[in-house]
């Protein structure tokens, strides 16, 4: 198993974080593996993805060259994707778990025969006697599952925010092949007749992957600023308790527990809440919880994975201040 | 119009981490150790087919699964929440099934019944979730697939299907027959069954299906996921002993707050 | 010479009378039959088994107005006073039937003097003031309980008054006009005799006397017919009500028969009530003391018990064309009404969902109406029969179905709770020996908070020396949440597994710090055949102290106060225990808030609340919080575990300052014990 293509699909959106991380991921397994790292564009996108597909270390760009391409569909992007493996001569297909990612994926799996796996946290190709090892979560993340794929051809897609982006290689530059595929006329029909996004300042408090989330212990509404503060560093969705919803200082939407929103964040960051049963109802699947509390006796410390015992007027300013300045030596 | 709703029962996924044990073989969880559920985006699915009943005030709607005897109880539950029929499929007559021969076993189901004119799966499956069966389904089949459905309505001779995108809804319009995998949202919480409901449910007959029914052998249920080789399967340790930042300052502190977290890569 | 009179004095036409009196029996037999017709809709119940039992209630809760003197004592002895005035009138009327018509010619000497003149002329006095304070306490101090203002109320107090005034004035004038030699026997009626003769001659008097005595016997008779027609009809169905109420424990509610096929699950309509639930209705004397201690009438919910049994009365009458529903759509004929389901037609959904269960409606009121019976009737059909009901409960149900306790997406297993304590599990170590099976409960093992309770409940038991045993894995919830809101199937359900599990362990004593789940298992249970001695922890641990197995030593001071969770005390009558568990902790000064024991406000935690968001109002759990803090104590001890869940977040609500505590008995116990 030598051959690692990345694929991306552009379906409306621009070229971002999704492309960037299966870009990242191809280039790391395919030098594992000893092999290329190439990459795969279909849908309407223009010249600028090539380009930034060599910047993250693919050697060669595949365009799936068919008018018939320029709308997202699943079952021609994936006959599509088929064609371009095949003359590629992929081993291991990746995908980002974005909706057309989970679409697509499995139907080229399918096509081509091929082991697929989705929604995986981890790959590597360090296995003795060659091969992927693919980690996946599973039950929950109650278990962890360690499977590995010897055998080509092998389709993953890859869970969002699960692979470290790799510094992009300005300049850098490769080869684009147009493969003149031949999309098949399906039997059915399909269309996108309308898109909404939904605009809500930040992230959506069930997608979001950090929430910073405040309770009785703020002390009253205005005190909530200093959190949007901290979540504006953090690039993080607000959340309450219901106490703190009770108490009118923030819209009942916030509210985060048995009878509010059930959450999933990597980071849930939990600001003067004591952490009763029914609020860590809602944050059992966070990854890392995070809680500042004076109170050092507080239920939320014996739930939490970091704690700091203190007044949050005190701590979160010095809090946003260290963000930012790790931030910024982190841009440089 | 005929519905046809796939269903998986699996490990209650709310169990608690505490009581969650590895079989002797460590391959997978331990029998018994919580009770048996239906997969939860397999409920949503059994609602939007109701739901597309009530609206269409007409309609069939099939419930398939395959799994151990003990899965009845899933397609019980099915029957309860009306829907019209339900049918087991053996899962021991196939020994080594993955998720190619899941899809392969159904479409040969969906064969033997009425023609479907919408296939719901749920988007994935609870416990291990594959996320490929409705997939596999639609290529098998050569029908147009959607991921992520949350409602849908019958338009004329289309399907209006609402669903979910990474960044808000999106509504998609495609031809019957097609085959869509169900995520939950707010408008398809499944609906309790009433008790009346229940009861009947109990003197419905459910259908067995076995390998040979579905002029199926016991390979059919075997594809290219067999190939996969589980290395490790095991229960992570997360320790849930919590690290109290103790620097000397305010300053030390949040600067070691901010270090964690960092080493975490959640920022 | 006898003492005696003579009856129809200066009176003539007599037969005239008797016609009158049989036209009123008539008119009274016809009214009295309506209403009886509409009470035989209901379902059959047993309730004249027991008659002795029955009896004595009657005798012990009517004449001394038990329930009405416990609260609001003045309104309460005003009743008191008239209904002796009623009962004496009435038995002094007897005594004039036996004699004059019957000719047995008792009304005379000792029964004369002190009975039929003395007694009744002293209470019609008191019966008179009685009907002055009730006036005046309807057109002055109007409590805002005796809504809806209804001039019925007031014309029955006016002619109560112009029946007892007359009744004076006809013995006044004929004491004077025959100069009784007994009349200093009738001292009110003699001094009334002695003013009229001031002004008026003896000829005008004679007139007078006949004139007022048939008006006296027109309106007598008119109130007697009207007695079925009116609010008056209580004098039959409030003795009929409380000789037939519920004899059974308080705590448990009545079965359906889940497997009967075409019987309907709950109450949709009318008809589906019992006979009983029918004659509550109209044994509602609207006086409501119901609603006075009603948490969600009282926090603004669209809810209150008098007026859900005024609504459904008015849809009862609306059967037979007499009133209308309040709430019923003036389109909807009689006849529709009655078919149609009552919730929609005659009571709000809210309505019922906002009922916390705590039974304190059905402890105050003194006519024995059964509001719980009656809700969770109605929310059984909402539930079983329609799975229409709000959506936290639906996923309360969900994780009752599926796993057994009623909160969703904990992730706490149920032996979490004893790490580092050596505690039996009956499924590792099913031969072993115990003394009592120490019943969790869901909220017990699976709640953080309460997780210490247990805690400290199996460390009191560790140093106290009991042997005692847990189910862990294999316990389930007890199925109260499931009953409470109506879901009858999966309480049976749950039940029948619990009680299955327990016999297979032999298990005989269950003492368990859950309110709810010790009136389950000790009150419906037995419905299934699961029959087991059940203790509360406070009766148990009190035990403990007072065998001198637990010595409580000092520990400081702390002034603490007691809430009475509902399910124990008035469900329960267990009032005293936990207070002695708390008085035997040396340093521990006890206040009782206003509202105590049997008069305790629900925290609003029952009947499905803890499992649902409280959406109208203000919230039930502050409002109780005020009346603990205002005792100005500074611990609040609890029994129970949802009464520690809202009360800690109501203190914390009400008064985020205030250094308060709220802690279980067994937590202070625990603490204060070596
Ligand atoms: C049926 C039901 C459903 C419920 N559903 C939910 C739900 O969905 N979501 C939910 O959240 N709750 C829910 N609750 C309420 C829950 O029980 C708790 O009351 C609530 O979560 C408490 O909120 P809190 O932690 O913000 O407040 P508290 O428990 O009062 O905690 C405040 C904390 O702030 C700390 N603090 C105070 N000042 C400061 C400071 N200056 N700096 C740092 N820390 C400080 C204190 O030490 C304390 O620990 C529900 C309750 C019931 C009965
Ligand atoms: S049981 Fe309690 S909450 Fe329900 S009506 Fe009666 S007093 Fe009100
Ligand atoms: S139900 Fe009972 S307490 Fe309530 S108003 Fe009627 S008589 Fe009074």
């Amino acid at each position: 198993m030598r051959n690692v293509l990345a694929v991306l699909i552009a379906n409306g959106a621009e070229f971002g974080r999704a492309e960037i991380e299966v870009l990242s991921a191809g280039s790391r397994l395919a030098a594992d593996l000893g092999g290329t790292s190439v990459a795969a564009v279909v849908g309407g996108s223009d010249q600028s993805w090539a380009r930034e597909a060599f910047s993250y270390g693919a050697v060669r760009v595949y365009v799936a060259g068919s008018p018939a391409l320029t709308h997202y569909e699943p079952r021609l992007f994936a006959d599509a994707l088929e064609q371009i493996a095949r003359s590629a001569d992929a081993d291991v297909l990746l995908f980002s778990s974005t909706i057309s990612g989970l679409e697509v994926a499995p139907l080229v799996g399918y096509k081509l025969g091929a082991s697929v796996i989705m929604d995986v946290t981890g790959i590597d190709g360090k296995v003795e006697g060659g091969g992927v090892r693919i980690q996946k979560p599973v039950f929950g993340g109650k278990a962890q599952s360690e499977l590995v794929a010897q055998k080509a051809p092998v389709v993953l897609s890859l869970r969002m925010r699960s692979v470290d982006p790799l510094q992009p290689q300005e300049g850098a530059s490769g080869e684009v092949i147009e493969i003149p595929v031949n999309v098949r006329p399906s039997t059915g029909t399909w269309r996108l007749i309308e898109r909404n996004l939904e605009k809500s300042g930040g992230p959506r408090l069930e997608d979001a992957r950090i929430i910073v989330s405040g309770g009785r212990g703020m002390g009253g509404k205005e005190n909530f600023s200093c959190l949007a503060e901290l979540g504006d560093v953090l690039g993080a969705a607000l959340g309450a308790s219901r106490a703190a919803v009770d108490l009118g200082w923030v819209p009942s939407t916030w509210q985060i527990g048995q009878t509010g929103k059930k959450v999933a964040p990597e980071l849930y960051v939990a600001v003067g809440i004591s952490g009763a049963s029914q609020h860590m109802v809602g944050i059992a699947a966070a990854k890392h919880i995070v809680a500042i509390n004076k109170d050092e006796k507080a239920p939320i410390f014996q739930m939490a994975e970091l704690g700091v015992a203190e007044d949050y007027k005190v701590f979160i300013p010095k809090l946003i201040e260290a963000l930012k300045k790790h931030k910024t030596s982190a841009t440089t | 119009m005929h519905l046809v709703v796939c269903i998986k029962q699996i490990l209650d996924p709310e169990i608690p981490p505490s009581d969650f044990r590895l079989d002797s073989a460590g391959r997978g969880p331990a029998e018994g150790i919580a009770p048996q559920v239906i997969s939860i985006f397999d409920e949503n699915a059994l609602e939007v087919a109701l739901q597309v009943r009530e609206a269409a005030g007409e309609g069939r709607i099939t419930a398939i699964s395959i799994g151990a005897e003990s899965a009845v109880d899933a397609l019980r539950k099915a029957l309860s929440m009306r829907v019209d029929d339900a049918y087991l499929i053996r899962q021991a007559d196939f020994p080594a099934l993955d998720t190619f021969g899941t899809a392969r076993i159904l479409a040969a189901a969906l064969g033997k019944l009425p023609p479907a004119d919408l296939l719901l799966c749920g988007r994935e499956s609870g416990d291990w979730y594959g996320g490929q069966v409705p997939a596999f389904l639609a290529a098998q089949l050569d029908w147009p697939y959607t991921a992520l459905v949350a409602a849908i309505r019958k338009t004329g001779s289309e399907w209006n299907l609402r669903r979910q995108s990474d960044d808000g809804w999106e509504t998609i319009a495609c031809s019957a027959p097609a085959v869509v995998s169900v995520t939950n949202d707010a408008q398809n919480l499944p609906r309790i069954p009433k008790v009346r409901d229940n009861m009947l449910a109990f003197r419905k007959t459910i259908t067995v299906w076995t390998a040979a029914d579905l002029g199926l052998t016991s390979e059919s249920g075997c594809g290219p996921n067999t190939r996969l080789k589980t290395e490790r399967f095991y229960i992570p340790t997360v320790s849930r002993q919590c690290q109290m930042i103790s620097g000397d300052s305010v300053v030390q502190r949040a600067e070691e707050l901010v270090e964690k977290l960092a080493g975490l890569r959640v920022i | 010479m006898t003492p005696t009179r003579q009856v129809y004095f200066n009176i003539t036409g007599v037969w005239l009378m008797y016609v009158f009196f049989a036209l009123t029996l008539l008119v009274f037999g016809y009214g009295v039959y309506r209403r009886w017709r509409l009470w035989q809709i209901g379902r059959p119940v047993v309730r004249l088994d027991r008659l002795g039992e029955r009896l004595r209630l009657l005798f012990k809760q009517a004449p001394g107005h038990e329930k009405l003197l416990k609260r609001y004592s003045g309104t309460g002895f005003a009743h008191l006073l008239i209904f002796w005035g009623f009962v004496f009138l009435f038995l002094g009327t007897v005594v004039v039937f036996i004699h004059e018509d019957l000719h047995i010619h008792i009304m005379q000497g000792a029964l004369y003097l002190y009975f039929e003149s003395l007694a009744l002329n002293i209470s019609g006095a008191l019966c008179i003031a009685g009907v002055t304070v009730a006036l005046i306490q309807r057109s002055i101090r109007r409590a805002p309980r005796l809504k809806p203002d209804k001039p019925d109320d007031t014309i029955i107090l006016v002619s109560i008054l112009v029946i007892l005034v007359t009744g004076f004035i006809i013995q006044g004038l004929r004491i004077h006009l025959t100069h009784d030699p007994w009349a200093a026997w009738s001292p009110v009626g003699r001094a009334v005799g002695m003013v009229f003769a001031h002004f008026l001659s003896e000829p005008a008097l004679r007139e007078l006397h006949r004139a007022t005595w048939w008006f006296h016997l027109i309106v007598v008779f008119s109130f007697i017919g009207w007695i079925p027609y009116s609010k008056l009809l209580h004098i039959l169905t409030a003795p009929a009500s409380i000789l037939t109420q519920d004899l059974g424990p308080r705590g448990a509610l009545p079965v359906v028969d889940i497997e009967k096929e075409d019987a309907p699950l709950g109450v949709s309509r009318l008809q589906d009530f019992t006979w009983k639930d029918l004659l509550d209705l109209d044994a509602c004397t609207e006086c409501g003391r119901c609603e006075v201690n009603c948490p969600a009438f009282l926090t603004d919910k669209p809810l209150s018990p008098k007026w859900l049994i005024l609504n459904l009365r008015e849809s009862l009458h609306a059967e037979s064309g007499n009133g209308r529903g309040a709430n019923a759509d003036p389109k909807i004929s009689p006849a529709e009404l009655a078919q149609s389901p009552l919730v929609g037609a005659v009571l709000k959904e809210e309505t019922l969902w906002s009922c916390t269960s705590c039974g304190a409606c059905v402890e105050q009121c003194p006519v024995a109406v059964e509001h719980v019976s009656k809700i969770v009737g109605m929310r059984r059909s909402l539930v079983m029969e329609r799975a229409e009901f709000p959506d936290d409960l639906q996923n309360m149900v969900r994780s009752l179905e599926a796993r057994g306790h009623p909160y969703p997406g904990v992730s706490a297993s149920r032996i979490d709770w004893m790490k580092g304590l050596a505690v039996i599990q009956l499924a590792d170590q099913p031969g072993a020996e115990f003394e009592v099976l120490l019943w969790v409960g869901c909220a017990g093992a699976l709640n953080q908070r309460s997780q210490s309770v247990t805690r400290a409940v199996a460390e009191l038991f560790t140093k106290a020396g009991v042997k005692f045993a847990v189910l862990g894995r294999e316990e389930r919830c007890t199925g109260d949440p499931a009953r409470r809101i109506g879901h009858e199937f999966l309480f049976q359900t749950l039940a029948q597994q619990n009680i299955s599990t327990l016999d297979r362990y032999k298990v005989r004593k269950i003492v368990t710090s859950c309110p709810h789940c010790f009136n389950t298992i000790k009150n419906e249970y037995p419905q299934f055949g699961g029959q087991y001695e059940v203790v509360h922890h406070s009766e148990f641990l009190e035990e403990l102290v007072r065998q001198g197995r637990l010595k409580p030593s000092a520990t400081g001071s702390a002034k603490v106060t007691f809430h009475d969770p509902c399910y124990l005390g008035r469900y329960n009558q267990v009032y005293d225990a936990p207070r002695a568990v708390l008085d035997s902790v040396p340093g521990v000064e006890r206040t009782e808030p206003d509202w105590n024991r049997r008069n305790s406000l629900c925290c609003g935690g029952g009947g499905g609340f803890s499992f649902m968001e409280e959406k109208q109002g203000t919230r039930m759990n502050q409002n109780r919080a005020k009346q603990l803090l205002d005792t100005g104590a500074n611990t609040i001890a609890v029994g129970c575990p949802f009464c520690m869940i809202m009360l800690e977040d109501g203190t914390k609500t009400v008064a985020p300052d205030a250094q308060v505590r709220v802690r279980d008995i067994a937590e202070v116990l625990n603490e204060a014990t070596e």
